[in-house]
């Protein structure tokens, strides 16, 4: 029997089987990212998009797409247990 | 992977691997060398005070330190009653370091003279814990003495002086749980190095006290609590480690179960008859020192050899192949079954009469809240009246917000509220 993963948001142990921690609810593995950070995050990939969406296609787009939205996964904030 | 393990009864502690191993053998032994004893603390798993029919005399048990030596065994905690009062105690404790086996030694202080503390670092003891159950009046009250705690406290700086590492121990209850923190800084002003904490089983007098126990929700406060002292303490050259009957598997798990916080470590499952082993004073060897007598008692060391009763008795081997198919209640069904396998045995089959569902936990008490439920125990039948007895609750879930009964004063917790039933058989495995 190995040593239990920590989850990355409370650093409760997590079972192996289980998707999310049993403490505070978060999905498995993945680390929520500062407020700032994710913001940062999303109008790059924004501009990202537009661009890519002007080269292909000519004409003028948004300023700004926010699609970032799915880039960091923080999870569902809901309770889980056994 | 390591988990702490450790005597239920306020030894030293080692960082064992448990998880991937199974070269099971006695490396931590707790030995009760008499039942004599110079308490009658109301919270007694033992009953201790008088001594047991057919105690190991000196002879014997220089023998136990042979075969112990044979097996393998690292450490000895002497317990009582009280060690000190057997005839042979400073003697035995020479005899298991000349074994290279260490001698710690577990007390209530109350004899640990100057010089009996200089004796026992002459034999060889390293470390003495001395139990310390809560602020002076809760103490005193608790081990049915006045003195007793200013006893327990000089026993602390005599061993210091002495040159032994001191170390204390407490039994949290109902009665004591608001000295947590105050208990802290007494214990951190006498120079106590590490302290040892547990939560009060039904086991022995305290199974005649239910209302003095915590409910398992009382842990929700409880814990964050004791997460919060153990955090100081690291900062403060102080070690507070939780007793195996304390936890599991909260979000300060981690935090509470490691010597260092760069361990991280977790509870890894009862380690009765695995590490452990347990010694009465007639020589009665089960897996744990605070297991019921009845029901894990393997044979007796003036009947069977040490090995014959570790390596064939069903009761030194239950927790060897425990798996989550062993627990039941809400344990069998927890996230944490496979690793935590039910908690303490002792304190579940101290509630319940068998093992295997634990209502002290911290993670179920979690849970239950988040349902808007907790659980209350409710005592129904009484213990026998003997050694290491127990005797059995229920459990009701009620809303977390139900109505509590006014809380008994301190002098009503520690009056016997479900005298045993003497004149009644305990009830079997």
């Amino acid at each position: 029997m190995p040593k239990l993963a920590t989850c990355a948001h409370c650093e409760s142990f997590l079972p192996q089987a289980a998707p999310a921690c049993p403490n505070c609810g978060k999905t498995r593995g993945r680390k929520k990212l500062p407020l700032p950070l994710k913001g940062a995050l999303a109008i790059g990939a924004g501009a990202v998009l537009a661009m890519t969406l002007s080269a292909c296609y000519g004409g003028p787009v948004e300023p700004y797409m926010d699609s970032g939205a799915d880039l960091v996964d923080s999870g569902p904030d809901t309770d889980s247990g056994p | 992977m390591s988990t702490e393990v450790s005597p239920p009864s306020g030894g030293h502690r080692r960082r064992l691997e448990v998880l991937d191993s199974s070269n099971f053998h006695p490396r931590y032994v707790v030995w009760e060398l008499t039942l004599r004893c110079d308490h009658a603390c109301v919270h007694c798993g033992s009953r201790a005070g008088v001594a047991r029919k057919s105690e190991l005399s000196t002879e014997e048990a220089l023998r136990v330190v042979d075969e112990l030596a044979e097996m393998g065994t690292g450490e000895v905690v002497l317990i009582g009653g009280e060690a000190y009062l057997h005839d042979g105690f400073l003697e035995i404790a020479r005899a298991l370091r000349d074994r290279d086996i260490n001698p710690i030694v577990t007390t209530g202080g109350r004899g640990v003279t100057a010089e009996l503390a200089r004796s026992m670092a002459d034999a060889g003891v390293t470390r003495v814990s001395v139990s310390i159950d809560g602020l002076e009046v809760t103490h005193d009250a608790m081990r049915a003495r006045k003195g007793s705690w200013r006893d327990g406290m000089n026993a602390i700086a005599n061993v210091a002086a002495a040159g032994l590492l001191p170390q204390a121990n407490t039994n949290f209850n109902r009665l004591n749980e608001a000295d947590l923190e105050g208990l802290f800084e007494k214990l951190l002003e006498a120079g106590v190095k590490s302290w040892q904490v547990q939560l009060t089983a039904p086991l022995g007098r305290a199974a005649d006290r239910p209302d003095m126990l915590l409910q398992p929700w009382d842990l929700l406060d409880l814990m964050p609590r004791l997460a919060a002292i153990k955090a100081e303490g690291l900062e403060r050259g102080f070690l507070m480690m939780p007793g195996n009957n304390l936890g599991y598997f909260g979000p300060e798990e981690g935090l509470l179960r490691s010597q260092r916080r760069e361990h991280n470590d977790h509870w890894g499952g009862c380690q009765a008859g695995r590490f452990v082993m347990g010694i009465e004073s007639d020589g009665a060897v089960k897996g744990c020192p605070s297991l019921q007598t009845r029901a894990y008692v393997g044979g007796t060391l003036t009947d069977q050899s040490m090995r014959s009763i570790w390596e064939t008795t069903e009761p030194l081997a239950f927790a060897r192949e425990r798996t989550r198919a062993d627990l039941w209640g809400y344990c069998g069904g927890c996230v944490y079954a496979d690793v935590c396998l039910g908690g303490c045995s002792f304190t579940a089959h101290a509630f319940f009469g068998r093992p295997g569902n634990n209502p002290y936990c911290h993670y179920r008490a979690l849970d239950h809240r988040k349902r808007g439920q907790r659980e209350r125990l409710i005592a129904t039948d009484p213990a026998s009246g003997t050694p290491f007895d127990h005797g059995l609750f229920e459990i009701v879930v009620e809303p977390f917000d139900a109505p509590e009964p006014e809380r008994p004063r301190r002098d009503e917790l520690v009056q016997i509220g479900r005298p045993p039933a003497r004149t009644q058989e305990a009830k079997p495995l």
